[in-house]
């Protein structure tokens, strides 16, 4: 069942058009579900930090306001917890740190009211005291 | 009940409908909380 899962996402950002911008939905809703999927079921064979890495390495996501909102968020509780993959992979680290930073950039240039979020407010104030 | 979303997800995701893209990024998204819901 992983192993479906996994193709099905892995099929849609892995087109040769999944990064023009009417596809970008679809492209970052598959991105935001291969680094849940990593979180939970990495297993170094059908999910690798490898996988991780290159979603990690995309963000922010910034097309959908309801999956770039959660895959933040997520990111942040995987950074706050020590077993996570995050924790326990050093390119995985690394990765959720530069991402990190460029959510920070992202946030400073769009300014106090932007058209799309990509953090809800708890997690605005959550983003100044992650220790990365 | 979640694992039945969850395989229904995959169904969606392995027939025709799955090539609209309002289906495709809505099976992206939900095998992503699934997924990271559902235990190992």
């Amino acid at each position: 069942m992983l192993q479906t899962a996994v193709m099905f996402v892995k099929r849609a950002i892995q087109k040769p058009d999944a990064f023009d911008e009417e596809n970008m939905i679809t492209t970052e809703n598959s991105l935001g579900a291969l680094a849940k999927l990593c979180y939970a079921h990495m297993d170094g064979s059908v999910l690798s930090e490898g996988d991780l890495i290159s979603v990690l390495h995309r963000m922010p996501f910034t097309s959908d306001e309801n999956e770039s909102m959660t895959s933040h968020r997520i990111l942040f509780d995987q950074i706050e917890n020590p077993a996570s993959v995050i924790n326990t992979n050093a390119g995985a680290k690394q990765a959720a740190f530069e991402a990190v930073q460029r959510i920070k950039q992202h946030v400073i240039e769009q300014g106090p009211q932007p058209e799309e979020r990509i953090l809800d407010f708890a997690n605005l104030q959550r983003l100044d005291n992650l220790k990365c | 009940m979640v694992a039945q979303l969850a395989g229904k997800f995959m169904e969606i995701s392995q027939s025709k409908h799955a090539e609209d893209q309002n289906v495709a990024h809505t099976v992206s998204y939900g095998l992503g909380e699934f997924g990271y819901l559902l235990p190992k």
